[in-house]
């Protein structure tokens, strides 16, 4: 089944690469960002490899459950993943972090010696485990196929690991190495990481109920399980504990998992999901392992122990679930050689080769870069393939893996330290990192070599290794990893108490250390006093990011800060501070501050200011956010402001209309005064009868006079809040039929009928007398001039209702139009902005009114009457004693 | 032959008072209390001058005065009004008036300015 299993391998590797063009394009859409948690989770899912899919099963045969601690440790890692991945990706973004070694050399000083040790112990660490992957996935092909390929007689043309490797290269570079920065995510990576995380765990699922579902109807089964289940679980503590610890540290450390879980994430909001689908996710995906560990001995006995899931899965399922098995550990392998060798490619490119072509100023370097980047990859891969070929063959899976893990592991001292412990230094870290490397060097490599060279592991007799190991009762595995992860804590620790730091680090320590509480936002942190001539700045950014990029950071750096770069030919030291992180993201903290340091004559500033900037800017940042959450508040409240301006105005229109109103209404009596006053002075010999009725005119129109000043004062007394009421004990019915009586002589005059109607007793109320029967006069007054002029009739009606009493006045004349209800209250409403001249009257009586009756806390309004004519009614509260009230000042009416 | 003047205002004692200076000075004399009652005044009589007060409970001084210079020969128009406001002012001249006098007036002044205008 060879050339099956090429097409669907080569299909597979199709599907991947169409993923990833996809989710290049797509994943960046608002309809995928609520899925990006569970996508973050399965990306982290990448720490299961080929090793997990074929490799735990072998383990299992060999050793029982311990199979299980590899999952165990980075269960218990995720307990405390949250704030160590929040704090990494603050991190990430603010001091343009792409990779481990970025994060170490960025805290211990920016210092390039450490971003030097870190990548390239790193390779020396992992690319065993590379060729471990490629190994799985040869070793599969050749189970599955039957055919054995001679790799011992050298190297093959006819090895499809090769092509899978050279394939594996191609999607790297095209989909990890599209952007200059280091530290930004990449979508169709993340998501094609994601999707083959998926399928591996269905796959597996998969196979694993078939192949189940075969091994219950086999007695061999159950014998299988009640061996196992005899066999006393014998792990030596310090076993299960090494493998505990460097499991929860590669699970954080390791360039493929620093790569997903941190440089790859998009929000701190991904995180938290992770922590349960992680665990979750392993536990699943080990399941099935147990039955095919227990049932591979029985059913394939001629298999080696890593591949009993394809023989078994080819016996219980055919050619077909051997397949599915197969790409599922193809899915593994990939994802896993893909991530790595990025994550390796970056930091070896970053450190070791960049550093190299930073002073070629004058041409751009960012194709340069990534190329670097890609040729850093390559030779990585390549050297994956040439270990595997050469030096893997005889290693089971798991153990290679377990070497990793420990070289991983001698990071985590200065890892940790680095994120929470400001007296860490960079000295003691280096030392920690060589002295612990050295260790993992004499313990699981030295014999190796030996081996290769000499045929012979034990070479150096009472002090090899494997004997020291066995001195101690313990694996030689624990053994190194005791070893070295003592010595270099201690020396980490011991020479970090006794070491000063720079400047520069102790600023950086702070920082790392606090960086949940400083670096929330998008600023870099302002390290430096000293200004840059910007266009030195912008020269060194276009060199590093290209033109295109560096005028879009820089348009947006300015938006956001409100710069004009034209009139700001100085870059500050907060612009400095964020080129610097910039060329970071492509460069390194150390090449982007040795770059950034040759345009700016820069003085550090002491820890304490660095503090306080920040602290400053943390605050501003602050005030920022809630300034922009009262924006809306601030709009609402000028709109408001806006609004009552408009009413002040429209109020002092109203007060200079009123005055004119009042001054119009003074002139027309004045008038007719004036003219017949001239007349009988100009005449003395005007007939008696004529002077005297000029002289009673002129007395009317006197008292006319008096009458308006004294309402327009009344009005300015309410208005202006200065009048009082004087509550007293009210009969209100005998003021209605005493106030009518008064003015039955008007009616009569104007041959209209006048009548009260009250049909049930008023109860007593407390009201100001006086200022009632104004009203009454008013309104019934008001009546009498609009009832019907051809024998017209008003009606006053008076009840109780609920705690009030209600007076009705109707008349039956022409009605009050329903638009200018409202507007009859209004001072002068007859004679407001119309000039026609309604029946006379000073105009005030309304408002007058409507004052006394809302100071009573009562209403006035115009009903609707059906029989036509109007209706004014008006409410007074039923109040049970004397009292005073008082108006509150308020601005004069509409 | 003598003059003719209309006294147009719904304020009666003006209106009374006007009557008896003009008729005292010789003009022929009619009076009207509203718009509607100017108009028809002035289609009967053919008035020379017309004083015209400009708010009225019907039609308002504005229209009687466009209804006025509407006519063959139109009269002269002259505003007496308490609206002291220079819109005001500047509108009655806009609907045709020869003069805008504002309220109160001398009876003299008024007199000088009618004399002139007829």
């Amino acid at each position: 089944m060879t050339l099956q299993l090429i097409v669907i391998a080569t299909l597979y590797l199709g599907f991947i690469f169409g993923a990833a063009w996809f989710f290049e394009r797509r994943l960046s859409n608002m309809g995928f960002r609520k899925w990006m948690p569970y996508i973050y989770a399965l990306a982290i899912a990448v720490y299961c490899t080929a090793w997990t899919f074929y490799g735990s099963i072998g383990r299992a045969v060999e050793s029982g459950f311990d199979f299980l601690l590899i999952y165990i440790g980075p269960t218990l890692a995720l307990f405390i993943w949250y704030p160590i991945a929040r704090k990494l990706y603050y991190l990430k973004v603010n001091q343009g972090i792409g990779s481990l070694a970025d994060l170490l050399s960025a805290r211990y000083g920016k210092d390039a010696t450490m971003g030097k040790l870190v990548a390239a112990l790193s390779l020396i660490g992992i690319l065993p485990y590379i060729s471990l992957q490629i190994k799985a996935i040869s070793e599969s092909f050749t189970t599955l196929s039957g055919d054995e390929i001679s790799l011992s007689s050298g190297f093959s043309w006819t090895d499809p690991a090769l092509y899978v490797t050279l394939i594996m290269f191609l999607f790297t570079i095209l989909f990890g190495t599209r952007y200059v920065q280091s530290n930004r995510p990449k979508a169709g990576l993340i998501g094609t990481i994601a999707l083959e995380s998926l399928f591996k765990l269905v796959a597996f699922i998969i196979v694993g109920i078939i192949g189940l579902n075969h091994f219950v109807k086999d007695d061999r089964f159950y014998a299988a399980i009640d061996r196992f289940a005899s066999q006393p679980i014998d792990i030596p503590m310090a076993d299960w504990a090494t493998i505990l610890v460097i499991s929860a540290f590669s699970f954080m450390l390791l360039p493929r998992q620093f790569q997903m879980g941190v440089v790859e994430n998009t929000s701190v909001k991904n995180i938290p999901k992770a922590l349960w689908l992680v665990p979750l996710y392993m536990l699943v995906l080990n399941l099935f392992v147990l039955p095919f560990a227990l049932m591979g001995p029985e059913l394939s006995p001629d298999t080696k122990a890593d591949f009993y899931l394809l023989s078994l899965s080819l016996q219980s399922g055919g050619p077909a679930t051997a397949s599915l098995a197969f790409l599922g550990g193809l899915s593994a392998a990939t994802s896993m050689i893909i991530v790595s060798t990025l994550a390796l490619g970056n930091m070896f490119s970053t450190h070791v080769l960049v550093p190299q072509i930073v002073w070629q100023k004058d041409q751009p370097l960012e194709r340069r870069i990534i190329g670097l980047r890609r040729w850093a990859i390559f030779g990585i891969l390549i050297l994956a393939y040439l270990y595997y070929h050469y030096i893997a063959q005889k290693e089971s899976l798991v153990s290679i893996g377990m070497v990793s893990f420990v070289a991983i592991s001698q990071f985590a001292p200065a890892f940790f330290g680095a994120l929470f412990w400001k007296q860490a230094h960079r000295k003691a870290a280096i030392a920690g990192i060589s002295v612990g490397f050295s260790i993992w060097f004499f313990f699981l490599v030295l014999p190796e070599i030996l081996n290769v060279i000499f045929g012979n592991p034990e070479l150096l007799k009472d002090w090899s290794p494997s004997r020291l190991a066995e001195s101690m009762q313990i694996s030689l595995l624990s053994a190194a990893t005791i070893f070295s992860l003592l010595f270099n804590t201690v020396f980490f620790i011991f020479s970090s108490l006794n070491s000063r730091p720079s400047q520069e680090e102790e600023n950086q320590a702070t920082i790392f250390v606090d960086a949940n509480r400083l670096l929330r936002d998008d600023n870099a942190p302002q390290m430096y006093r000293g200004t840059a001539p910007f266009p030195d700045i912008k020269s060194l950014l276009i060199n590093f990011l290209g033109n295109q990029r560096t005028e879009r950071v820089l348009d947006r750096y300015a938006r956001l800060n409100n710069i004009d770069w034209n009139t700001s030919p100085t870059a500050d030291s907060r612009v400095i501070s964020y080129a610097e992180r910039l060329l970071s993201e492509a460069i390194g903290p150390a090449s982007a501050k040795i770059m950034i340091s040759s345009v700016v004559q820069r003085e550090e500033l002491s820890r304490s200011e660095v503090l306080d900037i920040l602290e400053e800017s943390q605050k501003v940042l602050q005030l920022n956010r809630e300034l922009s959450s009262r924006t809306d508040q601030l709009k609402r409240a000028s709109d408001e402001l806006k609004a009552a301006n408009d009413k002040l105005q429209e109020v002092t229109d109203l007060k200079d209309e009123f005055l004119y109103t009042v001054t119009h209404e003074l002139r027309t009596p004045l008038t007719a005064i004036r003219t017949q006053a001239e007349l009988l002075q100009d005449d003395p010999e005007m007939p008696e009868e004529d002077r005297q009725r000029f002289i009673g005119n002129m007395v009317q129109d006197c008292d006319r006079l008096t009458r308006l000043i004294s309402n327009v004062l009344d009005l300015e007394k309410f208005e202006s809040g200065s009048q009082k009421l004087t509550l007293t004990r009210l009969d209100l019915e005998a003021l209605l039929r005493g106030t009518v009586k008064q003015l039955q002589a008007l009616a009569l005059k104007r041959k209209h009928s006048l009548a009260v109607e009250i049909s049930a007793p008023l109860p007593i109320t407390y009201a100001d007398e006086d200022r009632i029967a104004q009203v009454l006069h008013n309104l019934i007054g008001n009546a009498l001039k609009y009832a019907n002029p051809d024998g017209g009739r008003v009606l006053v009606t008076a009840y109780q209702f609920d705690q009030f009493l209600k007076v009705n006045i109707q008349d039956d004349g022409k009605g009050i139009p329903e638009t200018d209800r409202e507007l009859v209250f209004d001072k002068f409403y007859q004679v407001r902005n119309q000039t026609r001249r309604k029946p006379s009257g000073s105009g005030l009586g309304l408002a007058i009114s409507k004052n006394i009756i809302q100071m009573h806390k009562g209403k006035i309004w115009i009903e609707e009457n059906p029989s036509g004519g109007a209706r004014i009614s008006f409410t007074l509260p039923l109040y049970q004693q004397e009292m005073q009230l008082k108006n509150p000042k308020t601005l004069p009416h509409a | 032959m003598r003059s003719r003047i209309l006294i147009v205002d719904d304020e009666i004692n003006i209106l009374m008072s006007l009557e008896y200076l003009f008729k005292r000075k010789g003009y022929e004399v009619f009076i009207a209390r509203n718009g509607n009652e100017a108009k028809n005044l002035a289609d009967l009589h053919e008035p020379d001058l017309v004083l015209l007060d400009i708010m009225m409970p019907d039609v308002d001084g504005y229209e009687v005065c466009d209804y006025l210079k509407a006519k063959t020969p139109a009269p002269k128009v002259v505003f007496l009004s308490a609206k002291s406001k220079k819109d005001d002012v500047q509108k009655g001249y806009e609907h045709g008036a020869d003069l805008y006098l504002l309220k109160p007036f001398s009876n003299k002044d008024l007199l000088q300015h009618v004399q002139d205008l007829i």
